[in-house]
């Protein structure tokens, strides 16, 4: 039997949780209030009625007043990155006097994820921070999730002409259903490094200029005994479907009626028909060997890296940090080139078009100054200090202006090869990949079937029937 | 009692807000669709319904069994003959009681690179041995059949923590009940199934019930070494769970997959408990 001692006990403990809830319940109440609506909504009359009549008040106030705005920006870098964008704070800082930034480097974590993680609840809190930096794949559920805030209404004025001063690719890749959600911080154009003296050894001074003769040197190259991989051609990864797409004139754009229809794109199935060729290396040897010399190329020593690759598909940063870093005996043996003409793909340069965005995250009290400060990020009125950003890793500028700087120019000077991602990123079939809130299904779903068809588990057919599938579940719960 | 609860209402507090509100939400948000940020939006039983339809779900529910049935077991096993091992009077006792602890206070991520570099089927150490004794070299986690397998066996190398727990209960069982079966005349296997075991079983019960909730919640290794791969074989159900709320935004639906899994733990944990009695001696019961 309970005693009334007991009895008072579980009162309050009842009373304490009845507290908690309803003071959560108090928590969303507001929250929907506050602008925590979808992208949709945001886009529209919450944008209008209270970004632009705060951007106003903010811009009158601090006028008025004389106060320096202050802003906070999270990004995730680390080293001599991180010590160049405070650099760059510090030039923005100085430049504009009535607007001051501090940038807080948060923990980035594998693929991001603690980064993303740490912003999302922060901006669930309220405390979140004006500019947040992160890959473009995050653009649709962030938009749609009202974690970031839509960039069209900022786009009158002085920064009118913005859209159209970035390479296309890069401003599509900050898009959501054809509104602006990012501005390009870093971007990514990826073609083919060559390892020069592999290709010597196959009698040849100029990388191959068809997928047919391609697919013969890199053949040659390899060195697998049946059980050990000790070098490759070429092999393609997995996880790096989309970075071949546009060679094979293959997208992941959604159809007319607005679903993914892999399966339709004669470029799709051919990139796929093409890892099915690679069956004859066991991906479970080639893996094997990647991890033996160090998988990745964010640092580690990739195979190409440590010399025993003969083409690679990546950015320039390889060989502007990764490869001096990582093994300086391969600075001066390697190139760049275009990645061989296949049938059906395009004839001139192209490449996948991703990177790093900045946002201006939700909850932000100075929407305008924030922009000013992503407008300013992207290059827009500083291109050498952008351009000299750009070249310290190697990545790749969002606008053709920014190349086309006196700081950029002088690193295509210094690592002439990178001008082959450069004018890949400027041509007309260099591709992003639509957002959508099915695009990380999608991107998964890619690495775990071309896992099987490199692996014979899987048709070219009905690994792209499976990423349709995926991705337009996706779209599917995402909208119901 | 309100003199009690006061004393213990810094965790009472923190319990309720950490922990249970948490919780409680959590129920709430398995029926909604919610992406952290703004408000969720009631869906009623979709979330369970998706999941239902959803390969990669019954996929990583595989797996994660997969790994529970054989883990445990094996894990057992291998704790308690080494506790066993390690409770005989041998010189350097000390030592090969710490050298068999270390593994358990080694961090995950330290462990799980160490693990890839041993398991490299073309150059790490364990492929180089097998083939020096001219015996098949598999792929380790690199290869879709043998990905669970290597999981598993790296879990064994890591069975510290109850291995002590069992030597602290075989260093409780009386040595009359020995001295009896001797007298008996019970050999080595007999004093081990009718004297030792019984007698430390609490400590199974202890032992398996934690044993099962972290095998079915089994995350880093494969958070770290293989992302779910090859073609899915280590996509354990806490990876795809943190997948969905951390990748997909799906934070509703992974309060879906996170109560379902919640209810499996208890109920395995309410059946290890109920067979108790059958097979769990307590001394002084009846």
């Amino acid at each position: 039997m309970n005693s009334p001692g007991k009895r008072s006990g579980f009162r309050l403990l009842a009373l304490l949780v009845a507290l908690a809830i309803v003071s959560s319940s108090c928590g969303s109440d507001s929250t929907e209030a506050d602008g925590g609506s979808t992208a949709a909504d945001q886009d529209t009359a919450a944008v209008e009625d209270t970004a632009a009549d705060e951007d106003a008040a903010a811009d009158q106030d601090s006028e008025a007043t004389g106060e320096v705005v202050e802003l906070v920006w999270w990004s995730a870098y680390t080293g001599s990155v991180a010590d160049k964008l405070a650099w760059q704070v510090e030039q923005f800082n100085d430049s504009h006097p009535d607007i001051h930034v501090t940038n807080l480097q948060i923990p980035g974590g594998s693929g991001n994820q603690d980064a993303e993680r740490k912003f999302l609840t922060a901006v669930a809190a309220g405390e979140g921070p004006d500019i947040y930096t992160s890959s473009n794949p995050v653009v649709a559920n962030y938009a749609e999730a009202g974690a970031i805030l839509p960039l069209d209404e900022y786009l009158t004025g002085d920064y009118a002409g913005l859209v159209d001063w970035l390479y296309p690719a890069a401003a599509e890749g900050g898009m959501y259903q054809g509104v602006l959600y990012g501005l390009p911080q870093s971007m990514n154009s990826q073609n083919m490094l060559y390892n020069i003296s592999m290709l010597e050894e196959q009698g040849l001074d100029e990388p191959p200029a068809t997928l047919a003769e391609f697919d013969e040197v890199q053949a040659a190259m390899w060195d697998y005994d049946g059980n050990q991989v000790r070098q490759v051609g070429f092999f393609p990864e997995p996880s790096r479907f989309t970075l071949y797409m546009s060679f094979f004139g293959c997208d992941l754009n959604l159809n007319d009626e607005g679903r993914y229809d892999l399966s339709g794109n004669a470029g799709c199935l051919s990139l796929m028909e093409y890892y099915e060729k690679y069956q004859e290396y066991p991906l479970s040897a080639f893996t094997a060997f990647q991890s033996a010399v160090g998988a990745g190329d964010a640092g580690g020593n990739d195979p190409f890296t440590a010399g025993k690759q003969g083409f690679y598909i990546v950015g320039p940063w390889e060989g502007r940090t990764t490869i001096p870093a990582g093994n300086p005996d391969m600075v001066g043996n390697f190139s760049a080139a275009n990645f061989p003409t296949v049938p059906g793909g395009p004839t001139g340069p192209s490449t996948f078009v991703n990177g790093n965005y900045d946002f201006m995250a939700a909850g932000t009290e100075h929407p305008a100054e924030a922009f000013t400060f992503l407008a300013w990020l992207s290059g827009w009125g500083n291109p050498d200090i952008n351009g000299e950003v750009m070249a310290l890793v190697g990545w790749l500028p969002g606008a053709p202006e920014v190349s086309e700087s006196d700081t950029y120019q002088a690193f295509l000077a210094e690592f002439p090869w990178a001008q082959v991602m450069v004018d890949a990123f400027a041509s007309p079939d260099a591709v992003a990949a639509e957002n959508t809130l099915g695009m990380a299904q999608v991107f998964d779903a890619l690495n775990t079937v071309c896992e099987a068809v490199l692996t014979g588990q899987m048709t070219p057919e009905e690994a792209l029937a499976y990423v349709d599938e995926q991705g337009n579940n996706a779209l599917d719960e995402a909208g119901g | 009692m309100v003199t009690g609860l006061l004393f213990i209402s810094p965790w009472l507090i923190g319990m309720l807000i950490f922990t249970l509100y948490p919780f409680v939400m959590t129920l709430y948000y398995s029926f909604t669709k919610f992406s952290i940020v703004g408000s969720p939006e009631w869906i009623g039983i979709d979330n369970f319904v998706n999941l239902a339809g959803d390969e990669l779900f019954w996929k990583s529910l595989y797996n994660t069994a997969y790994y529970t049935i054989f883990q445990v077991p094996l894990a057992t096993v291998a704790a308690i003959a080494l506790a066993m091992l390690l409770n005989m009077k041998v010189r350097g006792l000390a030592f090969y009681r710490t050298a068999f602890y270390i593994p358990s206070v080694v961090p995950l991520v330290a462990t799980s690179i160490l693990w890839l570099w041993l398991f490299n089927p073309s150059f790490g150490v364990v492929n180089v041995g097998l083939g020096a004794l001219h015996l098949p070299q598999p792929g380790w986690m690199f290869e879709e059949g043998m990905a669970k397998p290597t999981f598993i066996l790296m879990g064994i190398w890591a069975v510290g923590a109850p291995m002590v727990i069992y030597l602290a209960a075989l260093q409780g069982v009386p040595k009359e009940l020995y001295e009896v079966a001797d007298i008996e005349g019970a050999n080595w296997w007999q004093r081990i199934w009718h004297v030792t075991l019984p007698q430390i079983s609490p400590a199974i019960l202890f032992n398996v019930v934690l044993a099962v909730v972290a095998s079915l919640q089994y995350f880093t290794q494969a958070y770290i070494m293989t992302q779910g791969g090859p073609n899915n074989a280590t996509l354990f159900y806490s990876l795809y769970l943190y997948r969905q709320a951390f990748t997909y935004l799906n934070f509703g639906l992974a309060s879906a997959m996170a109560w379902l899994l919640f209810i499996v733990v208890l109920a395995i944990t309410v059946l290890l408990f109920r067979t108790s009695s059958r097979w769990v001696y307590y001394a002084g019961e009846g």
